[in-house]
C-alpha cells in the first residue's frame, strides 16, 4: 500500500492516528480519518481517476467540493452500488471500494481515446446528424453501451430511506462563518431556526484557512459560536445535509446522508416549511479557458489551497498558478509555506501589484504579469504549461514562456452560489465587475443572502452583515420588513477570497476545439461556435444543442464561461443574454430518498374486501381494481382462469352463486331537500319515485357525457340511498358535495358516504330465493311481496340488512347489504346452509360475461367521455324529464343530436374467434377510415359463441348488417344483432 | 408545493387540496343559445396575474372555497369562503 509522495508530512486537520484503508479500481490504498476519497487519491498520487464523457481523455480531480466535474466514481458493488459519486464529497471510510466509470481496459489506458483523436467527427449535436443510414437500430446497442456514466445497482436496494417534515421560522442554508453568524442572530431573536450544513461538521472554510475573526483565531471563534448555537433554545443543526430545492411559499427540500454503515436511513429527505430563508451558500470558483485545459493535474486554485491546508496533500511536485484575480495568491503562498515548489504566478492582469495589499517580492514567488496560460502538454497527465503575454487589447499573444510542471492551479474568479435563490424566483444579473451571475433585486421579503453568496468576503464584515441580516429577517413578518439585498460591497484590496479586479480568463489563441468549457459533458468553445454558426442564438438553445451545463454538475464550473463565450461570439454583452433557468435539485438526488418507505408492498394503498381471507381460501385470483383487491375467478384444482369463469357462470345460471360487491359505491342523502337535490343530478325524474322502489339512474357531466350509473331508492321523503359504480364511489360523493357547496348551498341536505361501512353480497341464480328463504328473517321473499327493483329493510339470521332486488347478471338476484363488521358472520351463515347444490362464489370475469349477454351497460368500458344517453338507448328518458339537471342543456347541442353518432349495438362473431375490445369495425358501404369499435367481448355463457358490444356509427339502424372487424392487422367478421343476447323478456331476473 | 390557507383549517400543504377551476362562473339557464352554453362549458379566462379560483380541501375538511392567486408568482393573496362575495381587488 502506497502512501504516496504527495502527502505533506505535517499540517492539515486530519487525524493521522487513524489510518483508513480503501480500494480504487481494485487496488488497495490508505488515507486518514478526515480525508475525502479525492484527497486520499491525490495523496496516493492517483492522478487519472476518470475518462471524459465523449473523447475519453484522461481526467483527474479538479476541485474540492460539490462542483467536481471529473472525479465521478462508482462506489460499492452489487445492490448497494451507486454511480457518479463525486470523490470530493465522499467521506473516506474503512473498506470503501471505488471504481472508475469509464475506460476500457482501464482508466489509465483507454482504447476509446480514439474518439479524442477523431474529435472533429463528434462535435456538438453529431448524433442529430448521424446514425441515420440504414437505420438507427444498427447503432443503438453500441451507442447505449458507450453512452452514459456508471452502472445501475444489480439488485433490490437493501437500505432504507426516510422522508420527514419540518417547520421553522428561519432556515439557514450553509454552516460556514456567514451561516453560523446568521443562525446565532436569528436564534437569539427568538426565532425557531434550522441550520443545515453539507459537510459533517460546521465551520466551512474557516476551519482550515487560518483566518482571524475579530482578532482571534477562526478556530477559537468557531468553538465559541458552535457552543452558542447549542445553547440557544430553539436552534436545530443538521449536518451532512444538502438543501436541494427551493419551491413556492417557503418550501425547501433537504437531503441528509446517513453515516454510512450505522443503523440509520441511508438518506433522509426533509421537506421544510420555513418563514424566512437565509442563503449562506458561498461561492464556486471558475476555471480559465485555454487549449488543453482539462489534463490531470489542472485544478482550481481554491481547491489546491484546501488540499494543502486541510488535507496536507500537495497537488503536484512543481506547481504553476494561473489567475485573473487576487484569490489565487493565497494558494501560492500556502503551497510554498507547505514546502511545495511553486514555479510562479501567471496573472492575466497587466499590473496586479496595484491590486494586492502585499509586497509581491516578499512572497518569494515570481509573478508573470499580463500572462495567461495558452496551452498544456502531457498525454496521460500534465507535464508542461505554456503561458503567453497578452497584447494590449487582449486579442493576441506577444511572447510565450514554457514551464515543466505537473500541477497547474487555475482561478478565473468566483461565482456566488445562488441556485436556491433563482429557483425561488430570484433574478440573476451578470456583473462586468466580477464576471459572475449575481443576485438582482430579491423577489420576496423572506429571502436573505449573506457571506460570499452576497459578494461579501472580508471576514469581519461577513460576521457583522450576516448577523444584522438574520436579525432583521427574523424580526419581521412575511408581508413587511426590509429587503435583504444582494451585492453590497465595493471592490476590496485583499489577499484572500475577494475579487478586487478581474482580468481576462479566456485565452485568445489556439484551436477552439481543444478549449474546454464544460468538462463533464466534454463541451469545447468550438461546440459553442458551431451552435452560434447554426443560428442557435438563445442561451437555452445553445445549451441544448451543445449540452453545455446539462450534466450532473449542472454547469457549476461552466455556466458563466458558456455565457461569456456565447456573448463574445454574438458580439453582445453577457448581461444582455439572460441566463438558463436553474431548477431543482441543486445536486443529484437518489430516487430512494424520494420514494422513502413507499416501495414494494407500500407503493400504493390496498383495500381488502371485508371477507378477503374467505375468498383467498376458496382459490380467488385477485386483481387490482382502483386499489380494491377483487376476485376475478376462483380456481379449483388445475383450472385456468377462463375455465373457472365458465364453470362459475354455469353454476350461477343453473342454480346459485354469490358475488362480493362490497366496493359498490353507497351514499346516503338526508334532508328535507334531498329529493330536489338528487333530481338535479340524474336524467331520470325522481319525483315519481315510490318508497322502496329502486330506480336505475344515469348521471351526466355538464357536457352531456355519461358520468356514472347506479340506483336511487327512497326510504323516506327525507332519506334516500344512492348507489354508484364501484370505481366512481369517491368521485360521485365529491361531485355531490361540489355542486351542493358551490351551486346549491341553499338546499338543506347531508351527504353521507357509506361504501366502506356496508358489505354487499349478491346472491344470484334461479335458486336464490329458495336459499334465502332458509334464513330466519322478517322479510317476505315471495315474488308478489318483494318484486324485482325493490328494496326491503329487515334482518337475516339476526343481522340487520338492506336487501335490493337488482341484477347485473340477468339472473334472479338478492343484493344483500350488511354492516361490514358483520360481513364474515353473514357469509358463514350463508355458506352453512346445507342444501344442494353448493352456492358457487363467482368473480368479475363471470359477472362481466353474464352482464354482457344481457346488454347491460358497463360505464367506462362501453362508454367514454363523449357518450351521451341517447347513444346507449336512454335518450327518451332524458328527453322526457322536465326539470333541470346537470348536462341537460348539452343534450340538445347539434353535436349531440347528429344522426350518425356512434350507438351501442350487439355483435355476434361470424367465426369461432373471440372479438377483441378495441378492434375497429367498418360498415360494408363505408367511406370512413372507421365506423366505430368493439367495447367489450365475451363468450356466451351457455352456448359459448363469441359475442361483444360495440359503438357503431348510427348503429341502431344497422341491425343485421355484416361488419368487418379489424384487430392489429387481422380482419374478421361479425353481424349486428339485437340486444340482449340472452333472456330477452327478463323472465329469469323477474322470477 | 404551494401552502394554502383553508378558511376553516388554516395553512396546509397543497397536496391536501384539489384545484377546481375558475371561481364565480355563473351557470346559465336552459334558454341560452348554443354559443353561450359552449362558452360556459369550455372557454376560460387565462390571466397573467391575479386569478380567482376554486379549491377543495379534499384531504382535510372537504370544504370548497375560493382564493386569489397570482399566476405569475404563485403568491396567494386571499382565501375566502364559498358564500362570500367576490372581493374587489385591483387586478
Amino acid at each position: 500500500m502506497r502512501r504516496g509522495p504527495f502527502r505533506i508530512p505535517a499540517g492539515g486537520t486530519l487525524d493521522r492516528s487513524r489510518t483508513v484503508r480503501f480500494k480504487f479500481d481494485a487496488r488497495p490504498y490508505s488515507g486518514f480519518a478526515g480525508d475525502t476519497l479525492a484527497s486520499a487519491l491525490l495523496g496516493n498520487a492517483v492522478r487519472r481517476v476518470a475518462r471524459s464523457f465523449k473523447y475519453h481523455r484522461p481526467r483527474g480531480v479538479f476541485s474540492s467540493g460539490i462542483e467536481e466535474p471529473n472525479a465521478l466514481l462508482q462506489l460499492h458493488r452489487g445492490a448497494r452500488s451507486i454511480a457518479s459519486e463525486r470523490a470530493t464529497m465522499v467521506e473516506l471510510k474503512e473498506g470503501l471500494e471505488a471504481y472508475p466509470q469509464s475506460g476500457w481496459p482501464s482508466v489509465r489506458w483507454d482504447a476509446a481515446r480514439v474518439f479524442d483523436l477523431t474529435a472533429p467527427l463528434w462535435a456538438a449535436g453529431f448524433y442529430n446528424k448521424a446514425f441515420i443510414w440504414p437505420s438507427w437500430h444498427v447503432y443503438e446497442s453500441l451507442v447505449r453501451r458507450m453512452a452514459g456514466l456508471g452502472r445501475a445497482p444489480d439488485g433490490a436496494d437493501p437500505d432504507y430511506y426516510d422522508v420527514r417534515n419540518l417547520h421553522c421560522d428561519v432556515l439557514v442554508v450553509g454552516g460556514g462563518v456567514a451561516g453560523i453568524s446568521a443562525g446565532i442572530a436569528a436564534g437569539g431573536a427568538g426565532a425557531r431556526v434550522l441550520l443545515v450544513e453539507q459537510q459533517s461538521a460546521l465551520g466551512g472554510q474557516c476551519a482550515w484557512d487560518g483566518a482571524a475573526i475579530a482578532g482571534r483565531s477562526a478556530l477559537s471563534w468557531l468553538d465559541t459560536a458552535v457552543e452558542r448555537l447549542r445553547q440557544l433554545p430553539d436552534v436545530k443543526v443538521l449536518t451532512r445535509t444538502m438543501a436541494v430545492g427551493h419551491y413556492d411559499h417557503g418550501v425547501v427540500s433537504l437531503v441528509q446522508r446517513g453515516d454510512d454503515g450505522a443503523e440509520a436511513p441511508r438518506e433522509t429527505l426533509y421537506v421544510v416549511r420555513t418563514g424566512k430563508l437565509i442563503l449562506a451558500t458561498g461561492a464556486i470558483e471558475q476555471p480559465l479557458v485555454f487549449c488543453n485545459n482539462d489534463r490531470p493535474g489542472i485544478m482550481l486554485a481554491g481547491a489546491a489551497r484546501e488540499y494543502v491546508r486541510r488535507y496536507a496533500v500537495a497537488p503536484g511536485r512543481q506547481v504553476l498558478v494561473a489567475t485573473n484575480n487576487n484569490s489565487a495568491y493565497a494558494t501560492a503562498r500556502d503551497l510554498k509555506d507547505a514546502g511545495v515548489e511553486v514555479i510562479g504566478i501567471a496573472d492575466s492582469r497587466a499590473d496586479p501589484s496595484a491590486e494586492l495589499d502585499l509586497d509581491l517580492r516578499s512572497l518569494g514567488i515570481p509573478v508573470f504579469s499580463g500572462f495567461i496560460p495558452i496551452d498544456t502538454a502531457g498525454f496521460g497527465g500534465l507535464r508542461a504549461v505554456t503561458i503567453g503575454k497578452l497584447s494590449q487589447d487582449g486579442l493576441a499573444v506577444a511572447s510565450r514562456k514554457e514551464f515543466a510542471c505537473d500541477a497547474l492551479a487555475v482561478s478565473g474568479g468566483w461565482n456566488p452560489t445562488l441556485h436556491l435563490h433563482s429557483q425561488g424566483g430570484g433574478n440573476l444579473v451578470y456583473s462586468e465587475l466580477t464576471g459572475a451571475l449575481e443576485a438582482a433585486a430579491v423577489r420576496s421579503t423572506t429571502v436573505g443572502l449573506v457571506g460570499s453568496a452576497a459578494g461579501i468576503n472580508r471576514i469581519d464584515e461577513v460576521v457583522r452583515h450576516a448577523g444584522a441580516t438574520a436579525a432583521a429577517l427574523a424580526a419581521t413578518t412575511a408581508s413587511t420588513g426590509a429587503v435583504a439585498t444582494g451585492l453590497q460591497e465595493p471592490a476590496q484590496k485583499t489577499l484572500t477570497g475577494a475579487v478586487a479586479s478581474f482580468g481576462l480568463r479566456i485565452s485568445p489563441v489556439g484551436n477552439t476545439a481543444r478549449k474546454w468549457v464544460d468538462l463533464l459533458h466534454d463541451v469545447t468553445v468550438a461546440d459553442l461556435e458551431l451552435a452560434v454558426r447554426e443560428n442557435f442564438v438563445s442561451v437555452e438553445h445553445v445549451k441544448r444543442l451543445t449540452t453545455a451545463g446539462m450534466a450532473a454538475d449542472q454547469g457549476k464550473t461552466s455556466t458563466v464561461l458558456t455565457l461569456e463565450n456565447i456573448a463574445r461570439l454574438r458580439g453582445l454583452r453577457p448581461a444582455d443574454l439572460g441566463h438558463t433557468t436553474f431548477r431543482p435539485p441543486f445536486t443529484p438526488v437518489t430516487l430512494g430518498s424520494i420514494a422513502a418507505g413507499d416501495v414494494g408492498e407500500y407503493f400504493a394503498p390496498r383495500r381488502h374486501l371485508p371477507t378477503h381471507a374467505w375468498h383467498a381460501q376458496r382459490g380467488a385470483v385477485f386483481q387490482d381494481f382502483g386499489e380494491w383487491l377483487r376476485p376475478v375467478a376462483y380456481l379449483r384444482g388445475a383450472e385456468s382462469r377462463a375455465q373457472a369463469a365458465t364453470r362459475e357462470t354455469h353454476a350461477v345460471r343453473a342454480a346459485a352463486g354469490v358475488f362480493d360487491g362490497s366496493p359498490l359505491g353507497k351514499i346516503e342523502v338526508h334532508g328535507p331537500d334531498a329529493l330536489e337535490f338528487l333530481n338535479k343530478f340524474y336524467i331520470n325524474d325522481l319525483s315519481t319515485l315510490k318508497p322502496q322502489r329502486v330506480r336505475y339512474v344515469m348521471m351526466l357531466r355538464e357536457s352531456g357525457a355519461i358520468f356514472d350509473d347506479g340506483t336511487v331508492v327512497m326510504l323516506a321523503p327525507d332519506h334516500f340511498l344512492v348507489t354508484t359504480t364501484s370505481g366512481q364511489a369517491a368521485r360521485v360523493t365529491e361531485w355531490l358535495e361540489e355542486w351542493h357547496q358551490c351551486e346549491w348551498p341553499q338546499l338543506n341536505v347531508a351527504i353521507v358516504p357509506i361504501t366502506d361501512q356496508w358489505a354487499t353480497f349478491s346472491l344470484t341464480g334461479p335458486r336464490a330465493r329458495e336459499i334465502l328463504a332458509t334464513f330466519e328473517t322478517n322479510i317476505d321473499l315471495s315474488n308478489s311481496a318483494f318484486p324485482h327493483s325493490c328494496l326491503r329493510v329487515g334482518h337475516l339470521a339476526g343481522i340487520a340488512a338492506r336487501v335490493y332486488r337488482v341484477s347485473f347478471s340477468g339472473e334472479l338476484t338478492y343484493e344483500i347489504n350488511v354492516a361490514s363488521t358483520h360481513a364474515q358472520t353473514f357469509m358463514d351463515a350463508l355458506m352453512s346452509i346445507g342444501i344442494c347444490p353448493e352456492i358457487a362464489p363467482f368473480g368479475l370475469d363471470a359477472l362481466l360475461a353474464m352482464r354482457l349477454e344481457k346488454g347491460f351497460l358497463h360505464i367506462g368500458t362501453d362508454t367514454d367521455g363523449t357518450t351521451v344517453p341517447d347513444d346507449v338507448g336512454w335518450g327518451a328518458v332524458a328527453a322526457r324529464k322536465q326539470q333541470d339537471f346537470i348536462g341537460r342543456r348539452s343534450l340538445v347541442l347539434p353535436e349531440n343530436l347528429r344522426a350518425d353518432r356512434l350507438q351501442m349495438v350487439g355483435l355476434a362473431s361470424l367465426k369461432d374467434e373471440d372479438l377483441q375490445p378495441g378492434s375497429h369495425v367498418r360498415l360494408p358501404d363505408s367511406v370512413e377510415a372507421t365506423d366505430g369499435w368493439v367495447t367489450s367481448a365475451a363468450r356466451g355463457t351457455l352456448d359459448g359463441r363469441p359475442i361483444g358490444l360495440a359503438m357503431l356509427r348510427a348503429g341502431r339502424r344497422r341491425l343485421g348488417t355484416e361488419l368487418s372487424v379489424h384487430d392489429m392487422g387481422r380482419v374478421t367478421a361479425a353481424r349486428v344483432v339485437a340486444l340482449p343476447f340472452f333472456d330477452s323478456t327478463g323472465a329469469r331476473m323477474n322470477a | 408545493m404551494l401552502r394554502i390557507a383553508c378558511p376553516y383549517c388554516g395553512l396546509r400543504d397543497e397536496v391536501e387540496f384539489r384545484f377546481g377551476g375558475p371561481a364565480h362562473v355563473a351557470r346559465p339557464g336552459f334558454e341560452v343559445d348554443d354559443a353561450t352554453w359552449a362558452d360556459y362549458l369550455f372557454v376560460r379566462e387565462n390571466p397573467a396575474g391575479l386569478n380567482f379560483e376554486r379549491w377543495c380541501h379534499a384531504y382535510g375538511c372537504g370544504s370548497w372555497f375560493n382564493l386569489v392567486r397570482n399566476t405569475l408568482t404563485h403568491e396567494i393573496l386571499l382565501a375566502y369562503r364559498m358564500d362570500s362575495p367576490k372581493p374587489a381587488l385591483r387586478t
